[in-house]
């Protein structure tokens, strides 16, 4: 994927001051997708599908 | 049994929805069809409730019947995945991913994974005398911010953008935006009568 994000020390900073329910992950979006914060929140299990599309895995799970 | 006549309301019969609202501790705020509650998870209370709890019938896009019926009839190109997504805009059968509006975006927001195998359908069995389908429950979860508000939910074939299909919307009967931290649970139904 040539539109993959770099995961930024703000991103890492944001998603270790917020929620994330166990079994979920955080990813970055591509940059083909807007999104303002670039930031969504999916199940674990369902990870490898959005790293497929482009996504970049932020955090490992988080309780 | 397929049905000649359209059935009422538009769509396979019936297809259907049923949404959750949630905390992050652990207290239900809100059930499609029944409203306003306040519930711990897993209660007495809160099982019961979802037994009791109706699902709200939606309808199948334009897209989504023209590709339901060339996947099954003409060996059409079958979708890899299905997502659901949320929306503050009232769609019309017409509607397509590049013409729909209100679809929130930040604070923790994306289109929810449903695997097109009995991951994302892990039921499909006998139900009054026809065959039904449940989805995986996804969930919507608002983290630095809210989510929201929306009021409607849709099924699509692709994780972002317009470059898919949109084939099927239902309304979550009332308009929910989700605090940093609270959840939204969607499960979808279909039935073929």
């Amino acid at each position: 994927m040539d539109d993959v994000q770099e995961i930024t020390a703000d991103d890492v900073q944001r998603i270790e001051a917020t929620p994330i329910p166990a079994g979920y992950v955080a990813l970055r979006y591509p940059a083909r997708y807007p999104n303002p914060d670039g930031i969504g929140i999916v199940r674990e299990r369902h990870a490898a599908t959005y790293l497929e599309a482009g996504f970049r895995l932020i955090t490992d799970e988080k309780g | 049994m397929l049905l000649l006549d359209k059935p009422e309301p538009k769509g396979f019969h019936p297809t259907e929805w049923a949404y959750q609202h949630r905390t992050a501790d652990g207290q239900v705020l809100w059930l499609s069809g029944i409203g306003d509650v306040d519930f711990e998870v897993g209660s007495g209370e809160h099982l019961a409730a979802l037994r009791e709890q109706p699902f709200t019938v939606n309808a199948l896009a334009d897209e989504g019947e023209q590709d339901m019926l060339s996947v099954y009839f003409r060996a059409g190109t079958a979708p890899t995945n299905f997502y659901i997504g949320l929306l503050n805009s009232t769609p019309t059968d017409t509607t397509t991913l590049a013409t729909m509006t209100g679809e929130p975006s930040g604070n923790g927001y994306a289109r929810s994974l449903v695997e097109r195998n009995s991951t994302g359908w892990p039921t499909l069995t006998l139900n009054a005398g026809d065959y039904r389908a449940v989805s995986s429950t996804e969930t919507f979860t608002a983290s630095g911010g809210s989510i929201g508000p929306v009021t409607y939910a849709f099924l699509t074939t692709v994780v972002s953008g317009t470059a898919g299909l949109f084939l099927v919307y239902n309304a979550l009967s009332a308009t929910r935006t989700l605090a940093s931290g609270e959840s939204l649970d969607v499960t979808f139904r279909l039935t073929l009568a």
